[in-house]
């Protein structure tokens, strides 16, 4: 049985048009379902007004969906009030009580509980002991660091022991070191508790990290939800494929041709022999002959040719002029430029070793690995399969 | 530090000495009022006759002892405090919620009552007094001790105010912290009690001085109001007083004892009064 | 027809709903509400309706008597009145630009970076801490006292400075002194509050406009004419100081009916009327003259500085 299930769950916003001063609609959230088992860790992943932060508040109870249910536990709880539905919260913005030291700000929900005393203050030191707070008990909210101001937030909806816990963007204050490591303090806490955690951020890597199955949001629906290598490796659409992944997938729009029963990707900057391709994939491309098609290809998975060892075959190759080169570290990306004007992009992104010698301005010649070359329908953006 | 130099150097110009003028002349212009009363209020008999001399002859603090001393004057003191803090009191019970509640509640129509809470400011106060003086002076509401009477009309007065104030310090705390203590199942009773009011208490404190002020200082409606009673809050004690007898040095001991106060309680809370003072000024 | 007409109960019924659910779920909110609203809403109401009731009936011989617009003419027919409403008109225009200037004066004086801006600016404040009362004594008894006076005895070289008169003024039995003594006196208590209001303006105008001038060799006189007044927000802010000003001037009691008694401004005129003529209903038509001019004038203001600023965005 899931533990938290949504369906066709609608969020409409009533707002203003500063323009013509009329009310406007403004779905925020169209039409989602999501199934969510007991103990998963999931994140929703998104830019942000993209709707993920309102998931979270409706699952929370602190909005009302405009239509669609929710389910926690199998019961109908879409005008449950928060404090009759069984979660813990960790807001952004901690919204720690700045009134209250630490230790009072963990023992919040345990007072209200009517948990007694001795009961309330061992649990207290132990979740304070569990996160390395125990010198900042009886502190204010303002005189720790921020880390440790998050760390008292997780504890907090942690004490009173929910089945659920909401997170949002709970990491994006912090800076890039304690991320990390707050992280695998997060993955460790999933492990030992086994509650069902959601996990709303915009970061692709937090979410990809530690999620054991990850939702990609836009424009108030699920893009794809799945696993993260099913997701990295399986993009559903041109978003997702677009989402994720740093740098970003190369997109080039161009046709399948099928010259004499050899069946090619073309456009103005490459053509590509596809024969190389599994045949059930090659199948499905054959029908969409003389018909536009979006070819995705990560920076990741092209290489220069010439430092190739094992031989390939000729139509996977294609040259290119390298603009600039950004190096990092142990690698670098080269960017091109794509000279046709109707593409998504015109930066064309390869990374590289960086112990590969080339020199900008160089006409070099790439080659690609076809197993990693994603093709997407031109009109409606999704994957062919 | 060779910034700093160039500048000083640079700054003897025309506008500069304008500037530095019209500092000090400004400064002149409100502080010499303010020594004229303090001299006054400490001068002897004998310095009150013309020619009026700039320092008193023997300056004492006689008047004040005779203010302390009077019967009159400790009443009226007290009238006008209690009636300062029953109006602090009465408004802040009654404003603070409906703060709460605009700053919380993004309900359609809200600018209306808005724009009737602000309505009340704009009538003068010369022409509200009268139909709230006729109100008050009605059969059953006549009824009422005159203290209660100046009680009301001045949490009219200061509604607006405590609304608008408190309304931005209201605005001011996180909701995120109300949402928290809802989720760990906090009644909204409990979270308005023990959450926001906790965290607001200085905000609050701030608008409860500024009302306390406002009341401190009303003329119109006591003096409408009082008109024919007795015992008077400060300002109307200081009214009859120029009337009946003008000595100036006592009625400057006086007025002294009214504002002291006041200016302490201003410097503390300038930043409310700021707030007060350009409030609608967006509108 | 009938289509529309089922249409509309079947909008009606949710709308009715819908109100429904709105108490049900507001019912905290508009508990903590209800209290402090409807006491400024009852006496929002009861002023407006009985000032009207009051001035269209007899309060004098047959009390309660409706008599139409009989107090209204009567007042607008007698000479006190237009005495007073000269004065009035005359305090408002002089008083209104002094405002401005003075709380401008005082907000550039303020605006510039300088040690110890906050302690002058704290100074600039102590005219709102005075009680009006306390401000009316001091420039009319101490002040302005006639005879003696420190102004009467500085003028008659009784100071430092040589002779310039020889009898003492008695600025009271002049309507000019003593109206223009009373518009010193609140114009003086006013100007923080004209300062704030114009000051939060001056800072308002974003610094990279002014830096921008500075880098174009303008100096700090053209900066303030070319780029602070055109500015928008500057505008706003004067206009308010104008509106909100204006206002106040208009509903001037306090410091007129201390310093200057025997020239009586509507807001003194109604006073009179309630306590010695005691004349509720001609008071309250009066006060309704009074509200409807205050409407008119905030309009025409509000009108002209309207047009002013849409002149400057097209220049």
């Amino acid at each position: 049985m899931p533990e938290v299930k949504l369906e066709n769950l609608v969020k409409v916003y009533k707002e203003i048009d500063k323009d013509t001063g009329k009310i406007r609609h403004n779905a925020v959230i169209d039409n989602l379902d999501m199934d969510i088992n007991d103990g998963e860790f999931i994140t929703l992943v998104g830019e942000s007004g993209c709707g993920k932060s309102t998931v979270l508040r409706l699952i929370a109870g602190l909005d009302e969906p405009t239509s669609g249910n929710i389910y926690i536990d199998g019961k109908l709880s879409n005008s449950l009030s928060p404090k009759d539905r069984d979660i813990g919260m960790v807001f952004q913005s901690y919204a720690l009580f700045p009134h209250m030291t630490v230790e009072a700000n963990i023992g919040f929900g345990l007072k209200i509980k009517r948990v007694p005393d001795k009961e309330k203050k061992e649990k207290i030191s132990r979740i304070l002991s569990g996160l390395r707070l125990e010198n900042e008990a009886v502190k204010m909210p303002s005189m720790i660091s921020g880390g440790q101001r998050q760390r008292v937030a997780v504890g907090r909806a942690m004490a009173t022991e929910p089945d659920i816990l909401l997170m949002d963007e709970p990491l994006s204050n912090l800076d890039a070191r304690l991320r990390s490591d707050m992280r695998t303090e997060f993955k460790h806490l999933h492990k030992d508790q086994q509650n069902t955690i959601i996990y709303v951020t915009h970061d692709q890597v937090e979410a990809m990290t530690l999620g054991d199955r990850m939702a990609i949001m836009n424009k108030g629906i699920i893009e794809q939800f799945g696993t993260s290598d099913e997701i990295y490796f399986h993009p559903a659409n041109i978003f997702v494929a677009g989402f994720i992944g740093e740098p970003r997938m190369n997109f080039i729009s161009g046709e399948i041709i099928n010259e004499k029963g050899v069946v090619y990707f073309s456009s103005a900057n490459l053509k590509l022999g596809l024969s190389d391709l599994p045949e059930k994939k090659l199948a499905q491309l054959n029908d969409f002959n003389k018909k536009k098609v979006i070819m995705g290809v990560r920076p990741q998975d092209i290489y220069l040719y010439d430092h190739r060892k094992v031989s390939l075959f000729r139509q996977n190759r294609f040259k290119m002029k390298i603009d600039v080169i950004l190096p990092l570290g142990p690698r670098k990306i080269i960017v091109s430029r794509l000279d046709s004007p109707d593409e998504v992009d015109m930066n064309f992104h390869v990374e590289l070793d960086n112990d590969i010698i080339c020199r900008e301005d160089e006409l070099v010649e790439f080659g690609m690995d076809l197993n990693y070359v994603h093709f997407f329908d031109f009109e409606d953006k999704k994957a062919i399969v | 530090m060779k910034n700093l130099f160039t500048k000083n150097v640079r700054s003897i110009n025309g506008t500069n000495f304008l500037w530095l003028v019209s500092l000090v002349s400004v400064l002149l212009i409100i502080i010499i009022p303010l020594i004229v009363l303090f001299k006054f209020s400490i001068s002897d008999n004998s310095s009150l006759f013309p020619p009026v001399p700039l320092w008193p002859h023997n300056p004492d603090f006689s008047q004040y002892k005779e203010l302390l001393g009077s019967k009159d004057f400790i009443m009226a003191a007290f009238y006008s405090l209690e009636i300062a803090l029953l109006t602090v009191l009465l408004s802040l019970i009654t404003g603070a919620p409906v703060a709460y509640v605009l700053s919380r509640l993004k309900i359609p129509g809200i600018s209306i009552i808005i724009f009737f809470i602000l309505a009340i400011r704009f009538f003068p106060g010369i022409c509200s007094v009268i139909p709230v003086v006729e109100f008050f002076s009605n059969p059953i509401f006549n009824l009422l001790p005159v203290l209660i009477k100046v009680v009301l009309a001045h949490t009219l007065l200061s509604l607006p105010y405590v609304i608008f104030m408190c309304q931005g310090v209201f605005d001011a705390i996180p909701v995120e912290l109300e949402e928290q203590a809802l989720i760990l199942k906090a009644r909204r009773f409990y979270t308005f009690i023990h959450v926001v009011i906790p965290i607001a208490r200085t905000g609050i404190a701030a608008a409860a001085i500024y009302v306390f002020l406002l009341s401190w200082n009303e003329f119109i409606f006591s003096y409408f109001l009082m008109f024919q009673s007795t015992t008077v809050t400060l300002p109307v004690y200081l009214f009859k007083k120029i009337v009946w007898t003008p000595q100036l040095n006592y009625l400057a001991a006086i007025s002294v004892c009214l504002s002291v106060p006041v200016i302490l309680f201003t410097f503390i809370i300038q930043k409310q009064i700021i707030m007060g003072a350009t409030e609608g000024s967006s509108k | 027809m009938n289509i529309y007409k089922t249409d509309l109960i079947k909008k009606l019924g949710t709308n009715l709903f819908l109100i429904r659910l709105f108490f049900v779920k507001h019912i905290f909110a508009l508990c903590l509400i209800l209290p402090g609203v409807s006491y400024i809403l009852f006496f929002t109401i009861l002023i407006c309706f009985s000032l009207i009731n009051l001035s269209l009936s007899d309060q004098v011989n047959n009390i309660g008597q409706f008599t139409c617009l009989a107090n209204y003419s009567a007042i607008i027919m007698s000479p006190e009145f237009r005495e007073s409403l000269i004065r009035t008109i005359a305090f408002v225009s002089i008083g209104i630009p002094l405002q401005l200037f003075a709380g401008l004066v005082c907000a550039l004086i303020v605006n510039r970076e300088f040690s110890g801006r906050g302690i002058v600016r704290s100074l600039f404040l102590i005219p709102i801490a005075i009680p009006s009362l306390v401000t009316a004594i001091i420039v009319s008894k101490m002040l302005f006292q006639f005879p003696g006076g420190h102004i009467n005895d500085l003028l008659m070289g009784n100071y430092f400075l040589p002779a310039i008169i020889s009898e003492p003024v008695n600025w009271y039995n002049s309507q000019f002194f003593s109206l223009g003594l009373a518009l010193c006196a609140k114009i003086w208590r006013d100007m923080p509050i004209s300062m704030l209001i114009l000051l939060a303006g001056l800072q308002s105008v974003p610094k990279d406009h002014l830096e921008a001038a500075k880098t174009m060799g303008a100096g700090s006189i053209r900066t303030f004419f070319y780029i602070i007044v055109p500015h928008p927000n500057f505008i706003v802010a004067i206009s308010a100081v104008l509106v909100l000003r204006s206002i106040e001037i208009w509903k001037a009691f306090l410091f007129p009916y201390v310093i200057a008694p025997t020239y009586q401004v509507l807001g003194v005129l109604i006073e009179y009327l309630y306590h010695e003529a005691r004349d509720p209903g001609q008071t309250s038509a009066l006060a309704v003259i009074l509200m409807a001019l205050i409407l008119i004038a905030k309009v025409l203001i509000g009108f002209i500085t309207g047009r002013v600023e849409r002149y400057l965005i097209k220049v």
